[in-house]
């Protein structure tokens, strides 16, 4: 009781004593709330009762200024609603807001209010965080994480990051254009690149994939592959090791390129390359400056040298017996573009040989001149061998038109070969000249040898014995073949006034009748 | 059309050729490769071409057979033309039909006689 006796209070003494209470809270709570680095805004249903110092100062208030303020002033008119609502509905989670300062400014904030009771009196205490720059930081890291995807997905290449464990991390859109599979493909199926690798390189990429991967180097290797299309495509592959600031492996990085357009003119170098190398002409190049930077074998070889290193380097006047030549040679090669023409050239061990040489500028794709090539014959033997043919020849002429004295007054010339006017005029002066010198009446002149009779072969026959009978002599036609009757006739030739027959052995018959009828 | 064979028949020196009634392109031309031929290989001195038999002559048989006489000629032979009828001989001088330089006789017989008074 006594107890009872001793809170037996008036009601002046309780409302003295709450507002002690209160005014204890209060001061408690303040100095609770100037600790705090939060924005701290006690209100009932709004209206501000109580701010710490650093509401004031995120908000640009003063600090007494704010107390009886409705809160929602202190929000952007775009937030005002959601944060109406979320203080009528005591929503205790934190979400975003704008809210707005005394200077009219605003900024984004992450709110989170807490509904106190205290009997029927119901305040919120909410909680103002300024994430202004949490969120720059948030656009910067999505800005850069964009900027960083678009320089991936846009490489004209086809880049890949393989883990650890040989799956795919990332892969560039640009594997859909070199493979015809997309992206998702290769994500899905590790196994993928290998599934598409022809056959033949299969097991060098395997190797590169399993073992040489584990290596810390840059590597390169070189690949078909058969598109989603079943085209081949060559692959030029580089890859290296990924790894984090701590130096943790985090696989490897790849860049794949198309080399197919690559390697196949790489073949068609190679191939005109081994075309100059095995040229059975030799073949030189030397640069603007004269200095010759490429010889093929057969270059080595004309020139009596023993390996491609003794020529390199050095100028072609080295290798002409008549060095001024060559100054002349380029000096027209420049101003025609190419020079074809026969040098002498000079050995390594100074004998001399005759050569064809063709030169020719090489331009590059703008046109401007790069390099001199020179493609060389060595033409001494055929030179030799046109000589010998000539006089040949001109033994053959003597050999072929014999005259024969075969009976005292009889010359038999037999014909072999076609009867061309330079033959022709060799038989009319040695026939002549036997007439002359035999004193002979007749002349058998035997075709049988002869393949075939033309207007031309025909009028140097009539004119042999215009000749023939000027000098009182006269001519017999013997072997005159089926064939050259016909033709003879064919061509309207006349030969109605020399005496003709089939064979040798008629002619000289008739010959002898001749000369029978004379004695 | 099969050619119409000709025969070449030498007698002593003389080839003699008997040409059928109705000669046609190809057979003429095959009677001159065959006269040729014989001539180069039996050196004769002489052809006696009979057409007797002959009814029409048409100008490619008397070029052909001119050419030929020409082409003997060229081998050392002579040429008789021998026992031309009588209208054969009027249709060729009223078409103007030669046969060129070739002698003619009335009948084989006196052809071989010409042939042998050379």
């Amino acid at each position: 009781m006594q107890t009872k006796e001793q809170t037996q209070t008036t009601p002046a003494d309780e409302v003295s004593a709450l507002r002690h209470r209160l005014a204890r809270l209060q001061a408690r709570f303040r100095r609770l709330s100037e600790a705090s680095f939060e924005a701290i805004i006690i209100h009932r249903q709004a209206r501000i009762l109580e701010v710490n110092q650093a509401a004031a100062d995120v908000l640009g208030y003063e600090r007494s200024a704010m107390v009886g303020m409705d809160g929602l002033n202190l929000v952007a008119p775009a937030s005002r609603e959601i944060v109406r609502e979320n203080i009528a509905g005591g929503y205790e989670k934190p979400y975003e807001a704008t809210m707005l300062r005394a200077d009219g400014s605003t900024f984004p904030a992450d709110l989170r209010g807490k509904v106190v009771s205290s009997g029927a009196d119901t305040v919120r205490v909410t909680a103002v965080r300024d994430i202004t720059e949490r969120k720059q930081a948030r656009q910067a890291l999505e800005e850069s994480r964009r900027r960083f995807r678009t320089v991936a997905d846009f490489t004209y290449d086809w880049e890949y990051w393989i883990g650890p464990e040989g799956e795919f991390l990332y892969v560039s859109p640009a594997c859909q254009r070199i493979t015809g599979y997309d992206r998702q493909a290769f994500l899905e199926n590790p196994q993928l690149l290998q599934q598409i690798t022809h056959r033949d390189d299969r097991a060098a990429l395997e190797e590169h994939l399993q073992h040489e991967v584990k290596r810390d180097e840059p590597l390169f290797l070189e690949f078909r592959i058969s598109t989603r299309a079943g085209e081949e495509r060559w692959i030029e592959h580089a890859c290296q090791p990924v790894k984090d600031d701590e130096g943790r492996r985090l696989g490897r990085r790849a860049s794949n390129r198309d080399a197919t357009d690559r390697k196949a003119m790489e073949q068609e170098l190679r191939v005109k390359e081994s075309a100059i190398a095995s040229s059975i002409n030799g073949i030189a190049i030397t640069d603007l400056q004269g200095s010759i930077c490429y010889v093929n074998q057969a270059f080595v070889d004309m020139w009596g040298y023993n390996d491609v290193s003794e020529v390199l380097g050095r100028l072609p006047p080295d290798f002409v017996e008549r060095p001024r030549e060559v100054g002349q040679v380029i000096e027209e090669l420049l101003d025609a573009s190419s020079w074809v023409g026969e040098l002498r050239a000079k050995r390594k061990d100074g004998s001399t040989f005759i050569v064809q040489l063709s030169a020719s500028l090489v331009a590059d794709a703008g046109g401007r001149p790069i390099r001199m090539m020179s493609s060389f014959v060595d033409v001494t033997e055929a030179r030799h061998a046109q000589r010998q043919i000539a006089r040949q020849a001109e033994e053959i002429l003597e050999l072929s038109t014999p005259v024969i004295e075969l009976w005292e007054g009889i010359v038999v010339v037999p014909l072999i070969g076609t009867l061309d006017s330079r033959r022709a005029q060799r038989l009319a002066e040695d026939l002549l000249d036997a007439i002359a010198s035999t004193q002979s009446d007749l002349v058998l002149v035997d075709v049988t040898g002869v393949p075939t009779i033309d207007t031309q072969t025909a009028r140097h026959l009539i004119e042999t014995i215009t000749a023939v009978r000027l000098l009182g002599a006269d001519m017999i036609l013997t072997g005159v073949r089926p064939a050259i009757a016909q033709t003879i006739v064919h061509l309207g030739l006349d030969l109605s006034n020399i005496t003709t027959r089939s064979s040798l052995a008629a002619g000289l018959r008739v010959a002898l009748g001749i000369l029978g009828e004379g004695m | 059309m099969a050619v119409e064979s000709v025969s070449v028949v030498k007698v002593r020196d003389v080839l003699m050729v008997t040409v059928p009634s109705a000669p046609d392109d190809a057979t003429v031309s095959e009677l001159q490769d065959q006269v040729l031929h014989a001539m180069a290989d039996y050196e004769a001195k002489g052809l006696v071409l009979d057409i007797s038999a002959v009814e029409i002559l048409d100008s490619f048989f008397a070029r052909t057979v001119a050419e030929t006489a020409q082409m003997v000629g060229l081998m050392g032979g002579e040429t008789v033309i021998a026992g031309m009828r009588p209208s054969v001989a009027i249709t060729a001088t009223q078409l103007g039909l030669t046969l060129g330089k070739a002698n003619t006789a009335l009948d084989v017989e006196r052809a071989l006689d010409l042939l042998g008074g050379l």
